[in-house]
């Protein structure tokens, strides 16, 4: 299958995710390219045969990146951190998912992952292992802690 | 289904209604990301050349200096190459990925004046030589595979292969208004000032100098050839012999400075071997003796070197038209 | 086209062009050297160098065009460096005046 159209398939699960990372539109998009360009590299070089993890793999470290580099880049202007977004979209967003994201952002790091991964993204936890490059174990752990959090949050918000 | 899950499906199935909104922008992304992947590859292909260029110009520059092997490469030509100057402004440098081409012009003295005679083009892979094109404008040719008995300078015990009685009746028919260059073995081993002064009236133009290794041209390494140093003054900016006030000390220099250098000297010059470190410890032993020089005059004086008694042999090198004038 | 998507535009074209000086001062030194004809030393490779500096620039503070705006600034610094080694220590390795 042609690179592109494996891209354009699961180019809407990795926007949303990176989304839910960032929760900022233009972040996303720029983490998005950078996941491809860094995608389309690796795959030139080998093939990879269960593409959907590792997709999510390379958008968390290109993430990752991003956050360091953030540490050193100063300059940040104000005016283009403004979203383009239309109004209807803004309702959407203030639902449920903007919720989601908001609880979520409560909870260590760590565990923010796991959930996003393994409760919104569907992915088992062997695959959250390798994305994460941890212990299966150590990832059931972290997403039983982070429901644990997330039920009590939810709790106190009704 | 307890709340926790409820929440999370509503969530994903809001997220995903925004799926509409990014897809345009998604499909930008993918190709954009296409587009920077192109330039950065176009990026690092260009920069290939311009960054090996640099480390080139890096290593001649603080490793082996190219001055340094032009230096070796000049000074090399004027101990082994019998009556040979150089001139500065004749060299010609070039710098390419890895390597560096040096060009020069060689001069020869005949009568009173100096001629072009050979054209070098040498080129350098990092500092070895790779590749060395001689065009030679001269009518009498050294021979170019030197051998223990064909050199045309000869040890008194060394055997040699030219007839010499041949080249003094060749000389003789030549027209008196003619200067030649005249190869002249010697029968003892002697001093050069004394040279000069039993050929007055011709110039002396280089001696060989005895190192110890000349009667059979042979070395431990294999095959030798004659060394030697250029006699007379010589006011060219460009000589390591200019305003030296010993020519034999200069010499001794420019051995020991070849030495650590041994395989480049050797590899420019048209010698098999150069044996430098033999060489300077017996002529720091025994001290500087000739027993071959070359020297340039008018026809007839040159014939008339026959009758002294020093000379053994002699061999015709270049013939000109009279320029026999101070 | 709203104001904001005219001055990403702006500054995406002025980082492209940035990139792409770049790009053809790298392509100049790779005919110089390949080729050994001496096209550096020209007028062009100085105004591409310093139109991929400039323009990177510039390219460079606004988000949306930052990663063009890196890369022309990145080789506009090369390009710099390129021709300052070129110049100083090739001076220093030619051994004539």
């Amino acid at each position: 299958m042609d690179l592109e159209q494996i891209f354009e398939s699961h180019m809407n699960d990795i926007y949303r995710y990176l989304f839910s990372l960032t929760q900022h539109h233009a972040q996303t998009e720029d983490l998005l390219q950078e996941t491809f360009i860094k995608a389309h590299i690796t795959l030139l070089a080998k093939p990879i045969h269960d593409i959907r993890p590792w997709l999510f793999k390379v958008a968390y470290y290109s993430y990752i990146d991003s956050i360091r580099k953030q540490k050193w880049i100063v300059v940040t202007n104000e005016i283009n951190q403004i979203d383009e977004r239309t109004p209807e979209q803004f309702v959407v967003e203030q639902d449920s998912y903007r919720q989601l994201l908001k609880l979520l952002n409560e909870l260590k790091d760590i565990e923010r992952q796991a959930i996003l991964l393994c409760d919104v993204h569907e992915c088992t936890y062997e695959q959250v292992a390798e994305i994460l490059t941890m212990n299966i174990n150590t990832v059931k752990s972290h997403v039983a802690r982070g429901r644990k959090k997330l039920r009590k949050l939810l709790l106190r918000e009704e | 289904m307890d709340p926790y899950e409820q929440f999370i499906q509503k969530a994903k199935k809001e997220s995903k209604e925004m799926d509409e909104h990014s897809e345009k922008k998604t499909f930008k992304a993918i190709r954009t990301s296409k587009w920077k992947l192109i330039l950065t590859t176009v990026i690092v292909i260009l920069l290939i050349v311009p960054t090996c260029f640099m480390l080139t110009i890096f290593y001649y520059a603080f490793g082996t200096k190219s001055t340094t092997l032009m230096d070796i490469t000049s000074q090399t030509q004027y101990i082994t190459e019998p009556n040979i100057t150089l001139e500065e402004l004749q060299f010609d440098m070039d710098f390419s990925l890895f390597s560096m081409k040096l060009d020069f012009i060689q001069y020869k003295q005949i009568g009173k004046e100096i001629y072009p005679v050979k054209e070098y083009e040498t080129s350098f892979l990092l500092n070895n030589l790779m590749d060395k094109k001689i065009d030679s404008k001269l009518e009498k040719t050294y021979p170019k595979y030197p051998t223990q008995t064909n050199p045309w300078l000869v040890h008194p015990k060394n055997q040699y292969e030219f007839n010499s009685a041949n080249e003094w009746w060749i000389l003789e028919g030549l027209p008196d208004e003619t200067v030649v260059e005249a190869y002249i073995s010697l029968n003892e081993l002697t001093d050069v000032e004394q040279v000069q002064k039993l050929f007055e009236n011709v110039d002396v133009t280089w001696a060989t100098v005895y190192t110890g290794l000349e009667e059979k041209n042979e070395s431990a390494e294999g095959i030798v050839s004659p060394i030697g140093y250029p006699v007379g003054r010589d006011t060219t900016n460009w000589s390591p012999f200019k305003d030296s006030v010993s020519h034999e000390q200069t010499f001794l220099e420019i051995l020991e400075f070849l030495a650590p250098y041994e395989q480049i000297a050797t590899d420019v010059s048209s010698h098999k071997n150069l044996a430098l470190q033999k060489r300077i410890e017996y002529v720091k032993q025994h001290g500087f003796q000739t027993y071959a020089v070359v020297v340039t005059g008018p026809k007839a004086e040159v014939e008339k070197l026959q009758q002294n008694e020093i000379v053994r042999l002699m061999k015709l090198g270049e013939v000109k038209l009279w320029n026999w004038v101070n | 086209m709203e104001l904001g998507k005219l001055s990403k535009l702006f500054f995406s074209v002025i980082g492209g062009m940035s990139v792409l000086s770049g790009i053809l001062a790298l392509i100049l030194i790779n005919i110089a050297v390949l080729t050994g004809i001496n096209v550096i030393m020209d007028d062009l490779y100085f105004s591409l160098m310093w139109m991929t500096f400039m323009l990177g620039i510039i390219a460079v503070f606004p988000k949306s065009s930052r990663s063009f705006g890196m890369r022309g600034l990145l080789l506009g610094i090369y390009l710099f460096v390129f021709i300052s080694v070129t110049f100083i220590v090739g001076w220093w390795i030619y051994p004539f005046p």
